[in-house]
């Protein structure tokens, strides 16, 4: 019996009173230590979906239950499961105004209350397993595309969460870069961290995925285990989607 | 040659009794002097109480904003109590930034301060709430110019709506807007010369009271165009300072 | 050295550049009145437009000079409108602030003041004044039920503040030191209008107002809970302004203000603004 991390039910994002629907009734769960990869052509709502998981986007009806708990209730503290919820983001959002440690170190210091030699401890412990170790003096301006999405990685590592999000981590990286960054997650993947990962990249997908779920107009078409995708698709949109990627 | 040296020596001579008369006579500079310092009084404390209101209106506005989807689906007493003081401090900003200063300081002066003896207070307090809408509006600019991306970082690392602005946006922010704070107060310092107005004793005043006795327009109104310009740009040069010292701290 | 050389060059190139161009003004000014002079033999000369006598007043001082609606009413009004007819001129009047008054007519902006100006030395140093067409009076106006009773208990330990009207003769005399028989700058509140001095009053801003009696009569009647002490605070001639070198003008004026006190118009207009049985202080 596995154990559900997460678990989606009847999922809608409408904008404009329902004109536009992002998400259109999704249904869905993430077992522990599952890496699920979402994929789908773009304007399909994946982004929007892995985007609700931590409510950054608000829905506009269904249930989101993380650890059992329904976070979409308005009177839930959502940003307390935040914090068990790491989020990597396309664009990296690296805080501009902090040198690499304090990106990393604001966050539990402020949050968590730790002191500042643990927090500075445990962010130079995952630097040195992204070998960025020597930059954490270095402010992000002055880091390639590919070490600034190290340093968002082990920046949401820092506050020990129970799931990572990926929003397209390398969709914004020059093609020399994105294997480093791949590197890095599958070793993350490998040490057991329950992954929800929105990505082009096929070859991650059928490598490390435990499962891929293809979407499509809000909507999920197919889901199964990367061999069943990628060797068998059913759906005459998956196969046109599949043709066009790979 | 000597008709042009006799003629320079007459100017000299002239200009150098009109700057007697002016300036030396009947310690009239002492005018000055007060009247220098009442206007740094007000455009000091103004400029506090200014940024203070600014701080405060930003923020309801900007989290109105930022929250005010979220709220309206859970609803409830927070969502209308936001929308409400919203809604008050849009109306301050209306009816401050629509209506001319000096006309805000004759009502305070005359109507709704009317007990109050001491006029510099009274100063104070219009000039710091006319200043407050301005600088709110700046600051809300300021927070709005940061990437919608850090915002979602902060969020998305645990921090709450207050945490995200204290930590993330708000020094972000006070960098970008610095400069237009500075025209701000610069603008204020120029403004608080209508507060002759209402019979307060600023550098203005003393300039147009200097004029009023010797009937003399040239030195005393020269001369209080020189000391604002002299307070305007070292006023510039400061933030000039500030400016490339926060710059420094990003490299 | 040599940057001090040039920054004092150029500061006297400017200042020469000033002059010159003033100079320069100042020949078309004649050149126009000589002109004036060729086309009409009579009087022109001495006013700076053709035709036009130029008076400037500051209108918020009735019942000397003040507005009834868009246009301009008062004693002073009435007196220069008969001078203007003798001198067979269009009267112009310009409303400004009490203050330029003197500054305006010495640069030649205005040919005349007439603003209930009393005579002192300071002006006279600036301008020529008239012989005078009325007495002013300064008063004292303070809330009813005041502590202050008469002119003794007016006193300049700060405890007590003083409104005034900017530039005015109360200004002035109040704004003395305590041993020239003022009160001391620092306790004399300067408004823009004497009826914001008397707002002030109202408001319990300032504890007395010091101003001329005409005007104060008027605020007096026009707010309740308001009074004028007994005695006055100083007594004093008012008359008209002229710039130094006019002279023309002022010889002029000083003729046709006999003329209107010999043939009774000049009583008339002061009797028309204030009641008979003030007419004491009003003769001259």
């Amino acid at each position: 019996m596995k154990d559900k991390l997460i678990e989606i039910t009847g999922l809608k994002k409408h904008y404009n009173g329902g004109a536009v629907k992002a998400l259109d009734g999704i249904n869905a769960e993430i077992d522990k230590g599952e890496v699920v990869v979402i994929i789908g052509p773009s304007g399909s709502g994946k982004s929007t979906f892995l985007r609700s998981l931590n409510l950054l986007e608000i829905p506009t009806e269904g249930r989101i239950l993380f650890d059992n708990v329904d976070i979409t209730d308005p009177n839930v503290n959502i940003n307390l499961h935040r914090q068990k919820m790491g989020m990597v983001f396309q664009h990296f959002n690296l805080f501009p105004n902090m040198n690499i440690l304090k990106n990393m170190t604001i966050a539990p210091m402020t949050i968590l209350k730790k002191s500042k030699a643990e927090a500075e401890e445990k962010a130079m412990q995952l630097l040195k397993r992204v070998g960025l170790e020597d930059r954490a003096e270095a402010y992000p301006s002055q880091l390639s595309g590919g070490q600034k999405q190290r340093v968002a990685i082990v920046r949401a590592l820092c506050m020990e969460p129970e799931v990572m999000l990926f929003d397209e981590p390398t969709s914004a990286l020059d093609p020399e870069m994105v294997g480093e960054v791949l590197e890095v997650m599958k070793t993350l993947a490998s040490e057991g961290m329950t992954m929800a990962v929105v990505t082009h990249e096929m070859g991650f997908a059928r490598e490390v995925a435990d499962r891929v779920i293809f979407m499509d107009e809000g909507k999920i078409i197919e889901e199964g285990t990367p061999e069943d995708i990628f060797t068998n698709p059913e759906s005459d949109r998956l196969k046109s989607f599949l043709a066009k990627v790979l | 040659m000597d008709g042009i040296q006799a003629w320079f020596v007459q100017q000299f001579t002239e200009l150098k009794d009109k700057f007697i008369l002016c300036f030396i006579d009947g310690d009239r500079w002492q005018w000055i002097f007060d009247g220098l310092l009442n206007t740094l009084k007000i455009t000091l404390f103004a400029g506090l109480i200014g940024v203070l209101i600014g701080i405060i209106v930003a923020s309801v506005r900007s989290s109105y904003d930022k929250n005010s989807e979220s709220l309206a689906l859970r609803g409830g007493f927070g969502y209308h109590l936001l929308r409400f003081i919203n809604g008050i401090c849009q109306l301050y900003l209306t009816v401050i930034r629509g209506t001319p200063v000096v006309v805000q300081l004759m009502i305070m002066y005359f109507i709704i301060l009317k007990s109050s003896t001491n006029g510099v207070f009274v100063a104070v307090i219009t000039f710091g709430i006319n200043s407050g809408a301005y600088v709110a509006e700046i600051f809300r600019s300021g927070i709005m110019a940061v990437d919608a991306g850090q915002f979602e970082a902060g969020r998305s690392l645990g921090f709450n709506y207050v945490q995200t602005m204290r930590y993330i946006i708000i020094p972000q922010a006070f960098k970008t807007v610095l400069p237009t704070l500075c025209n701000e107060f610069i603008a204020l310092l120029k403004e608080t010369s209508v507060a002759g107005y209402v019979g307060i004793s600023d550098l203005t005043k003393a300039g147009d009271l200097i004029r009023g006795r010797t009937f003399e327009a040239f030195m005393p109104l020269i001369a209080v165009a020189i000391i604002y310009l002299v307070l305007v740009v070292i006023l510039t040069r400061l933030v000039g300072v500030l400016e490339r010292r926060l710059r420094r701290s990003e490299r | 050295m040599k940057k001090v050389i040039s920054i004092l060059m150029a500061v006297v190139m400017v200042f020469a550049a000033c002059m010159l161009f003033s100079s320069c003004t100042k020949t078309e000014d004649e050149e126009e009145n000589s002109t004036n002079e060729a086309a009409s033999q009579e009087s022109t000369a001495m006013t700076a437009k053709e035709g036009v006598l130029v008076m400037a007043t500051n209108a918020a001082f009735p019942p000397y000079e003040y507005k009834e609606g868009d246009s301009f009413a008062g004693i002073d009004v009435e007196i220069a409108t008969k001078i203007a007819e003798k001198l067979g001129l269009t009267l112009e009047i310009q409303d400004v602030e009490f203050g330029s008054i003197i500054g305006g007519v010495q640069s030649g902006k205005f040919d005349m003041g007439v603003a209930g100006m009393t005579v002192n030395e300071e002006r006279l140093q600036s301008v020529n004044f008239t012989d005078s067409y009325a007495t002013g009076v300064q008063v004292v106006i303070v809330n009813e039920g005041s502590a202050i009773a008469s002119l003794d208990d007016l006193k300049a330990d700060g405890s007590m503040k003083y409104g005034v009207q900017q530039d005015t003769t109360g200004d002035i005399y109040s704004s003395y030191s305590v041993d020239e028989g003022g009160f001391g700058e620092e306790n004399v509140i300067r408004y823009k209008t004497g009826a914001d001095a008397v707002q002030a009053l109202k408001s319990g801003k300032v504890d007395a107002v010091i101003i001329d009696n005409e005007p104060a009569k008027s605020f007096v009647a026009a707010n309740e809970g308001l009074k004028i002490l007994d005695t006055e605070y100083a007594v004093e001639d008012y008359a008209i302004c002229i710039a130094k070198e006019n002279t023309a003008l002022l010889d002029a004026v000083n003729e046709a203000l006999a003329e209107l006190k010999a043939d009774g118009t000049l009583q008339q207009i002061i009797n028309k603004y204030i009641p008979a049985s003030l007419e004491d202080s009003s003769a001259a």
